[in-house]
């Protein structure tokens, strides 16, 4: 080897220095972790993250997460978990995490407080004295109460109107006087609506044709991330109440009927041309794109799916639906994905998707020919009928928990006269479907209701079939005791007066 | 029957160690050869005495140089050793080789992207992760930088190759030992020593003629001699990782506890065992993560990649075994000590 004598010896040396050095911090580590074993545990368990706090949650937000710093004794953390005002739940875990699954939609207007005054950790689960814990406090609100109409009385005639019992019922014009709004949706945040319009003064003459719009509600809830369900990523632009936004011109095709996405994504707008009625049939608005023609067979009725990918739209006899996802080519190819040929009309879909309420016409049963069946069908085909009737079915929509149908149906009076007499009952979806009567309103009255996002209160327009009649809004709540909310069964209430008169009230989200 | 049922049992545990042998080995290959491609290009490309002048002289800035060298070097536990070796047969201080050692396979983009996907919910553990890797690796690079000359803690093929601390006759005997005939025998696949750790920059420095193409092939023979050598090495580090991992079953690793000093023994015995590669294990820590304590998440996180079961075998290609006692003593217990300060004195 090339190393001579001297170097060997100062190579000695050197070695000695890395072996002392490194043995000797060995034992110092060594003694250090005893330390630190011997004194003890000195940190303070806390809440490191509450999911929902200072955010303003909604009916589709059904749970929150709490995760602490250390793994925790559930019970002692059960126990202690304090919700005011009360929010019936359950209690899950998933390590630190803890989550909590609201029974049924959280009331709207409220705001609520969740504390956690003491827990213990798991590690001294047994133990005489346990791991400080940070008492916990925090606070979220569930949205406004809110209705939007469309106005009749004086200077709110044609108006979108917002009513926002949240906020001691305050009342705000949200479109122009010189716009007559014809139709109107809620964006899924509520912060815009989307409406079709005409300009007032051309309304008479009848020679204009509708636009649609957006307008701002001037709400901005701060919707918290959906983390424990499935991410659910939906279209929110707020801005001050008002702020109108043009989406589509009727110039060039007349706009007849519209629905907006579930996710605020995508319209779906029904067009004609003027100057050729054949071209005819729906067009897709994928949100800050132009829009494109919707390349299916023209057909009837339309409503976008709870996926918003899939559109359900009444074509011939049936119910076709048809995918909504963008082709390359820029045209939207729809060859539809089924069809459902003894269905004339879809009234609502449930929220997951599992199950819609359609209307069977009985055009192939002779005998039940002039009455009309709502079905209740189910994602694997099963078709339970649940309720028969002589006039006709005017609008049937689930509760937000899926659980109940309320539906608005007519039947024939008896006698000479063709009179239909509107009423609305609660059907109780389980094994063998149970009919609530709630109400039943005059004769020949034309009747349209919503249901509120929380599921405790309908809003009712009735207008009485005199022609000088003004139309009545009605406000129904729906259940009386916690009770009765939790197990799904509504109860007949005198309905109250709303303190508007107005078309079409619907509910924000 | 009996005796049946244990074959079929032996079968399923021979399964089971195949799989977990060859995904070993399937993950940490490519990283291999990234870092045996980097460490033929610094061989080739970067001339020793530039790079030398480059650094830093104190040990304390050259252990920290070191670990932020993986910025520039993105390899994990598998290539780090080929070109951390490399470093020092260039003649880097060695707070810069261990320093570069221990900290790169943390202290890059792609685990710091990885750890912070992993990570959403908790997005400090990512700062954590990188702070702790740089503090132990710059105190352990420091301790190995009381030692002047190396040497005697690296297998001699690679001493051989170290120049001693001062300028002795024996750098004269160590360039001329290089000459042009032992390139050529070896660039012909001799069937001898390698000679893989020539400063072989040095001659192409002298070799001016040397063409790009001419340095190309050397950069390209070389990473296939290393790959050779380290692959081999590889295979036998991820045979016995995964032997080990048949035989101690993860369940027992984990039923050794939750608490805060308990976990944290868990998780290190854990990470030493599964010898997951740093890019991944974030993904692999996060299923523990809300089981476990954060401290204990943080030991997996900071200890997997400087020490485990198949790494061993690559530093023994390197560092004689007391070198690797030293290194994976000292970095398992500055671990375990700053994440037991971790558990028991913050609430993170």
């Amino acid at each position: 080897m090339s190393f001579n004598r001297s170097a060997q010896r100062a190579l000695r040396r050197s070695q000695a220095s890395l072996d002392q050095i490194a043995l000797a911090l060995m034992v110092g580590l060594v003694v250090l972790a005893f330390l630190l074993v011997v004194l003890g545990d000195h940190a303070t368990v806390k809440v490191r993250d509450f999911s929902w706090q200072a955010h303003t949650v909604g009916a589709d937000n059904i749970a929150f997460a709490i995760t602490f710093t250390r793994p925790m004794d559930p019970e002692t953390v059960e126990a202690n978990l304090q919700i005011e005002p009360p929010l019936p739940g359950r209690v899950s875990w998933a390590g630190r995490r803890l989550a909590y699954t609201l029974d049924v939609p959280i009331p709207y207007g409220e705001t609520y407080e969740v504390r956690l005054p003491e827990a213990r950790d798991r590690f001294s689960i047994g133990q005489a004295t346990a791991t400080q814990f940070e008492p916990f406090t925090g606070s979220f609100q569930s949205r406004d109460r809110a209705i939007a109409y469309i106005g009749t009385q004086a200077d709110e005639a044609g108006r979108l109107m917002l009513i926002n019992f949240s906020q001691a019922g305050e009342t705000t014009a949200l479109t122009p006087p010189d716009l007559t709004v014809l139709n109107f949706e809620p964006y899924p945040l509520g912060e815009r609506l989307l409406f079709s319009a005409v300009p007032t003064a051309a309304d008479a003459s009848g020679s204009s044709t509708a636009s649609l719009f957006t307008v701002a509600t001037g709400l901005a809830p701060l919707a918290p991330e959906q983390s424990l369900t499935e991410a659910v990523n939906v279209s929110f632009a707020p801005d001050a109440a008002g702020t109108l936004t043009p989406i589509l011109d009727g110039d060039e095709y007349q706009n007849l009927a519209f629905d907006l996405a579930p996710n605020g994504k995508k319209i779906v707008v029904q067009r004609v041309n003027p100057t050729s009625p054949s071209d005819f049939g729906p067009w897709v608005i994928p949100e800050g794109e132009a829009p494109q023609r919707l390349d299916t067979e023209p057909g009837g009725e339309f409503l976008i799916g709870p996926d918003s990918q899939t559109l359900l739209l009444l074509q011939g006899q049936g119910t076709a639906i048809i995918p909504l996802d963008l082709q390359a080519e820029g045209a939207i190819a729809a060859d539809p994905l089924d069809f459902l040929p003894e269905f004339g009309r879809v009234f609502d879909i449930t929220s997951d998707g599992s199950a819609a309420a359609m209307v069977d016409f009985n055009q192939n049963d002779p005998e039940r020919r002039f009455t009309e069946t709502l079905v209740f069908v189910t994602i694997d085909g099963d078709e339970t009928p649940l309720l028969d009737t002589t006039g006709s079915i005017l609008a049937a929509e689930f509760d937000p928990t899926n659980q109940i149908l309320y539906v608005l149906a007519s039947e024939l009076l008896p006698g000479a006269d063709y009179q239909e007499q509107p009423f609305l009952t609660a059907i109780a979806l389980d094994e063998s479907p149970m009919l609530v009567p709630l109400l039943t309103f005059p004769a020949q009255s034309r009747v349209s209701m919503n249901i509120s996002p929380d599921g405790l209160a309908i809003a009712l327009e009735v207008a009485s079939p005199t022609p000088d009649g003004a139309a009545q809004n009605l406000l129904l709540p729906l259940f009386q005791t916690t009770e009765e909310r939790l197990t799904g069964t509504p109860a007949q209430a005198a309905p109250q007066v709303l303190p508007f008169t107005g078309v079409a009230p619907t509910w924000l989200p | 029957m009996l005796s049946l049922f244990a074959l079929a049992g032996a079968m399923s545990q021979f399964n089971q160690g195949l799989t977990l042998f060859l995904s070993l080995l399937v993950e940490a290959t490519p990283f291999l050869l990234l870092g045996v491609a980097f460490s033929s290009l610094l061989a080739i490309l970067v001339d020793e005495r530039k790079l030398v002048a480059l650094t830093p002289k104190n040990p304390v800035l050259a252990a920290i140089a070191g670990s932020l060298f993986g910025c520039l070097f993105p390899v994990c536990e598998c290539g780090n050793v080929p070109v951390a070796r490399r470093l020092l047969m260039q003649g880097a201080p060695s707070a810069l080789a261990i320093g570069f050692l221990l900290a790169a396979p943390t202290v890059n983009p792609i685990v710091f992207w990885a750890t912070w996907v992993a990570f959403r919910d908790q997005p400090s553990m990512v700062f954590w992760r990188v702070g702790l890797t740089i503090l132990i690796s710059v105190i352990i690079a420091c301790v190995f930088s009381v030692q002047k000359d190396l040497r005697p803690f690296l297998q001699p093929a690679i001493a051989r190759q170290l120049l001693p601390p001062e300028p002795e006759p024996a750098l004269a005997t160590a360039t001329s030992d290089s000459p042009l005939l032992t390139r050529g025998t070896y660039l012909l696949q001799s069937t001898g020593p390698v000679k893989l750790d020539q400063p072989l920059a040095m001659d192409m420095a002298v070799l001016p003629s040397a063409t790009w193409t001419v340095k190309a092939q050397a950069v390209l023979e070389m990473m296939l001699q290393e790959f050779r050598e380290l692959g081999a090495v590889l295979v036998m580090g991820s045979a016995i990782a995964a032997t080990v991992q048949v035989a101690i079953p993860r369940e027992w690793i984990l039923a050794l506890g939750q608490g805060p000093i308990t976990s944290i023994l868990a998780m290190m015995l854990l990470a030493w065992v599964v010898s997951i590669c740093s890019t991944v294990d974030s993904f692999f820590a996060l299923s523990f993560a809300s089981i476990f304590t954060s401290g204990s998440i943080l030991a997996f996180l900071v200890f997997g990649p400087m020490i485990d079961l198949k790494n061993i075998s690559l530093l023994l290609t390197t560092f004689k075994s007391r070198a690797v006692i030293y290194l994976f003593v000292l970095a398992a217990q500055l671990t375990f000590v700053f994440t037991l300060a971790v558990n028991l004195y913050t609430s993170w």
